[in-house]
């Protein structure tokens, strides 16, 4: 009941944002809010993937840039229905990350993370060179899809909402996995893989499924992306994109799903505000922070929290 | 009638030859021990049992069933669990959650991704019994990781035992152990052989000549003999590699 309070005041806040818009602050706020929602629902997913089973992907990207094409190649081709293009980036997500996952898993450690690294880096260069996808010019005018007969994702509230409700939904999701009898036979696979495989449990197919979960975690965030945006180009899929994942993940507390949710919006937020007085070098201040945590708060925000409310509790 | 069978088993890394033509059978409902000196190929003999490395030749049957193709949790489910040499246990669970994991392979609902932990009622006994078993009940909500040695080498043989073997494997369980620690331990194993088959490798002889029924003994990757404690104890050959003045 503690933390539900404070959960259930937050969200009524982040319902009520919008409202507040071009009267308190500018409608801008509203935007960076969204694409905040949507990189959490990727980090999410990268969590429970790094954070549960210890497997830290350098791929990620891969899934968002693949999600983010293929619903705008069929947002723009095919339907102006938001659902269809959906469950097929989905089950498409679902069957990339099976097969990249079904050859990356047979490694660990660093060898996984540049495997997976190698793996998006395929894709990166792929879309910037192949003409149908639009190569390195991407896809552009990609139209705001309808999710109900008159309802479209043209108006900037009517996304965020949308996002806010994917990333809710998404978040409920990972927390019922970690919380259920699979998500304690994941947490053994980070904690001692060797002595789970010799209690009965296939940590390879373990780590695979949560590979596929993640990967559709990614490829509906890529999906999300595209439509808000209106444009996909092949920087989705860079190395940068990945980094930033795992940069959000460490940030905010791996291992926790709101951690990951709370490094999303400190780096995206640090990220604009710094960004618009320092321009490219915004990066170093984000590099410093990021050192600090990792060296002072290893298990990011969340734990730095927990710190403090300790000390405060002694008094 | 022997549960386990292994024919003519090797095992080599490269050129080096760690097994060599093992032959062992271990009977049903007894405890069996195997003894040696060190780098004698004892715990590489769990290691190819349990799955852990291929064998290089021979053959490893359990309840009839050839091994050799099962992979290490395949090995785990048909019946088959092992502790290590060195503590091998969930180290930042708390003991109750160590044994719910283990006992969680023998849950008799499947596990789906949502599956709510504390919904399966077998698990959460045979979980309970299992802590009772090894006398861990009063420190349930400890973390492993903060247990004394001896309670830790307990919680790891209470993990084997929550996932239902008929056979366990247990390697060295009182290394590191106090005299009143192994005393416990020797008493659990004795306890625990009342349901499943033991094959123990140990190197405190008092624990070895009170438990077993019967004594393996392994030099340089070979079986040099086995027998009764009380033939073991009086082997010269045995004597001269390894027991010494005993």
């Amino acid at each position: 009941m503690k933390r539900i309070i404070p959960a259930l005041i937050l969200l009524a806040l982040l319902v009520a944002f919008p409202w507040g818009a071009e009267i308190f602050y500018s409608g801008f706020y509203v935007s960076l809010l969204t694409r905040i929602f949507i990189f959490a629902i990727i980090v999410v997913g990268f969590d429970l993937l790094a954070g549960y089973t210890g497997m830290v992907s350098y791929g990620h990207a891969l899934f968002f840039g693949t999600g983010a094409y293929l619903t705008g190649m069929l947002l723009k081709n095919w339907t102006p229905w938001f659902w269809p293009p959906i469950v097929i980036t989905l089950l498409a997500s679902g069957v990339v990350a099976y097969i990249i996952g079904y050859l990356s898993i047979r490694t660990r450690h660093i060898y996984f993370v540049f495997l997976t690294f190698a793996f998006a880096q395929f894709f990166f260069v792929t879309a910037n060179s192949w003409n149908f996808i639009g190569a390195s010019n991407g896809l552009s005018a990609i139209p705001k899809p309808f999710i109900l007969p008159g309802l479209n994702l043209s108006g900037e509230n009517s996304f965020y909402y949308f996002s806010l409700a994917s990333l809710f939904i998404g978040y409920l999701l990972a927390r019922r996995i970690t919380c259920s009898a699979f998500g304690k036979i994941m947490i053994g696979v980070r904690e001692n893989e060797e002595r789970t495989l010799f209690l009965g449990y296939n940590t390879k197919k373990v780590i695979l499924r949560v590979f596929i979960i993640s990967g559709i975690y990614g490829g509906f965030a890529g999906a999300l992306m595209a439509a808000f945006n209106s444009f996909v180009s092949p920087s989705l899929y860079h190395p940068a994109v990945s980094g930033e994942i795992i940069i959000m993940a460490l940030l905010g507390g791996m291992g926790t799903l709101v951690g990951p949710i709370i490094g999303s919006g400190l780096v995206i937020i640090l990220g604009d505000i710094l960004s618009s007085w320092l321009a490219e070098s915004w990066m170093m201040i984000l590099g410093a922070a990021f050192a600090l945590v990792i060296l002072f708060s290893p298990g990011g925000m969340m734990a730095l929290g927990r710190k403090i409310n300790n000390l405060i509790k002694r008094g | 009638m022997a549960i386990l069978e292994l024919k003519g088993v090797g095992k080599n890394f490269g050129a080096l030859e760690v097994l060599s033509d093992i032959d062992l059978e271990v009977e049903k409902g007894k405890i069996t021990s195997v003894i040696g000196p060190n780098g004698a190929g004892k715990t590489t003999l769990f290691n190819v049992i349990s799955g852990r490395f291929p064998v290089s030749s021979g053959t490893i049957r359990f309840k009839e069933r050839d091994l050799g193709r099962l992979k290490e949790h395949e090995i785990t489910l048909a019946g088959l669990a092992r502790s290590f040499q060195i503590t091998n246990i969930f180290k930042n669970m708390t003991v109750w959650e160590n044994l719910f994991l283990a006992a969680q392979t023998r849950s008799s609902k499947r596990i789906s991704l949502f599956t709510p932990f504390n919904h399966l009622s077998d698990v959460n006994h045979r979980t309970q019994e299992t802590l009772e078993r090894v006398g861990l009940t009063p420190w349930k909500e400890a973390i492993a990781g903060q247990l004394s040695h001896g309670d830790q080498r307990h919680l790891e043989i209470g993990m084997t035992l929550a996932t239902g073997p008929e056979l366990l494997l247990l390697d060295e369980p009182t290394s590191g152990m106090s005299p009143a620690e192994s005393s416990q331990t020797m008493d659990l194993i004795k306890g625990l052989s009342q349901d499943v088959t033991i094959l123990l490798i140990e190197h405190n002889m008092d624990i070895v000549m009170n438990v077993s029924d019967h004594i393996i003994v392994l030099n340089f990757g070979r079986k040099i003999a086995e027998g009764s404690p009380e033939e073991i104890a009086d082997n010269q050959e045995v004597c001269r590699v390894y027991l010494g003045g005993i």
